[in-house]
């Protein structure tokens, strides 16, 4: 039996035909097998981060209480002894502690808002984000023009502090934040101001339509650090005279 | 007769056309589907994990002032326990202000630049950053320790740094863990493969057992305080 020209062809149609609708059912089965797995992997993520949440405001409570009763104890023992050298002391501790960003503090200042890029004007999605030396650029200017505190995203910026930028976040003591970044320094407002108005590195952001936005506070509280004070200083050993 | 067949193959080739490119398209809706499922839950497991680290770094803390809470009880009855309980922590408010001359295990860090080149502020900052990124708990450079708010200042041919003129080349001590620095400093396209092939600057690093850091100035020039009011 001879097979036909259009037969042939028509083999081949059929063929291909059978071809595509296993290929299709075959795809469709498999997004269907992932749908529930990954949907309740999603769920059960969503839950652990809910109870890992709930626990760090638990802890955040803790901390603060604990905080307050730390002071309070360091009062107490000091003030029961009465003694007048151990009540300098305390003073001078309290004055040390201003100085190294341990205690939340207020004052004049500005506040800066940078965000991204609103809408992809650039070819180079690069340009569209806030990079490191943007942020390290502006913070070291306002320590040209005297911040005597600053804070990013209610983080305090001690000498120790890291600014390292990821995509849209930024790393600040360990901790991530995503944009928009709000920046908080103590100082003399109109020096702040005058210092951020002549900047290169801000006239560049504003060029490549980065938002920013700078106002003038007359006052602005900036916390003290939160993070762990041991782990600032293990390395390290004093060498007191 | 010829003819009919003839449509007739085409016409169903032309459905056949029709079907592949509608699956193809709803194949490749399935895959990005898929993919974005994916998506998500790799995304819900960064940010569980950056949770679960959140609540470790809390409970460190929450554990150290319970500590101290207990010492502070105790210390209630004896002058000398209380006496060394603040001295404790005077000091360590001190080292963390950069009142204490410091030492320990680090890196050094020298940048200076040839005929052609200058190193100017913003390469400095970046190592700074590269280092704090690194856990640096104390830095110095050219022997000026630096502080929450030091500047890193062009001033003509100088850097200014707390108040002080310098030059190149800068020596950068820091104390940190020596492999972790080094080899985040040196890492592929990292501070130093920048500075070298953009810049033109040389960057000289060498990890040591014994990095000394000078206590920054406590005349009131670089720490300032005047303008914050603690927050009772």
């Amino acid at each position: 039996m001879r097979i036909g020209n259009n037969q042939f062809i028509l083999l081949i149609i059929f063929m291909f035909l059978g071809l595509t609708f296993t290929i299709q059912i075959r795809s469709n089965i498999k997004v269907n097998m992932q749908k529930p797995s990954s949907v309740q992997a999603a769920e059960d993520l969503k839950r652990q981060i809910e109870e890992e949440n709930a626990e760090i405001e638990l802890l955040k409570q803790k901390i603060k209480d604990n905080e307050e009763k730390n002071e309070a104890f360091l009062k107490a023992a000091v003030d029961y002894r009465g003694d007048e050298e151990l009540n300098n002391r305390l003073q001078i501790l309290d004055i040390i502690k201003l100085k190294a960003g341990l205690t939340d503090v207020k004052g004049a200042g500005v506040t800066i808002k940078l965000d991204d890029a609103a809408i992809r004007v650039h070819e180079n999605p690069n340009l569209l984000i806030i990079h490191d030396r943007d942020v390290i650029s502006v913070i070291n200017e306002l320590k040209r023009a005297g911040a005597q505190a600053i804070s990013i995203n209610g983080e305090r910026l001690l000498s120790t502090s890291e600014q390292v930028c990821a995509g849209p976040t930024i790393r600040i003591n360990k901790k991530r934040y995503a944009t928009p970044y709000i920046i908080n320094a103590i100082g003399d407002p109109d020096q702040l101001m005058e210092e951020l108005n002549k900047s290169g590195q801000i006239a560049m952001l504003i060029e490549d339509n980065i938002r920013v936005e700078i106002t003038k506070m007359s006052e602005i509280t900036i916390p003290k650090y939160s993070g762990n004070i041991e782990n600032l200083i293990t390395g390290l050993e004093v060498l007191e005279r | 007769m010829k003819l009919h067949t003839n449509i007739a193959i085409m016409a169903v080739c032309i459905v056949l056309g029709i079907i592949l490119a509608w699956q193809y398209k709803s194949i490749d809706y399935n895959t990005r589907a898929a993919s974005l499922q994916n998506k998500r839950v790799e995304e819900l497991k960064d940010e569980l994990i950056r949770a679960k680290k959140e609540n470790e770094n809390l409970a460190q803390r929450n554990e150290e002032l319970e500590t101290r809470n207990r010492e502070f009880e105790a210390a209630k009855g004896t002058i000398s326990k209380t006496t060394e309980l603040l001295n404790e922590e005077l000091q360590r408010a001190r080292t963390i202000a950069g009142l204490t001359d410091v030492r320990g295990k680090g890196v050094v860090v020298t940048l200076d630049h040839n005929e052609f080149s200058f190193v100017d502020d913003l390469n400095i900052l970046e190592v700074l950053n590269e280092l704090r990124a690194s856990d640096a708990q104390a830095i110095s450079i050219n022997d000026e320790r630096i502080v929450a708010n030091s500047e890193v200042r062009v001033a003509g041919r100088y850097i200014m740094i707390n108040g002080k003129q310098m030059l190149a080349p800068f020596v950068i001590k820091a104390i940190a863990e020596p492999q972790k620095v080094e080899h985040a400093l040196k890492m592929l396209g990292g501070v130093v493969e920048r500075l070298e092939e953009y810049y033109n600057v040389q960057v000289d690093v060498k990890a040591s057992d014994f990095i000394n850091i000078p206590k920054v100035k406590d005349d009131g020039t670089v720490i300032k305080t005047d303008l914050l009011t603690p927050v009772k």
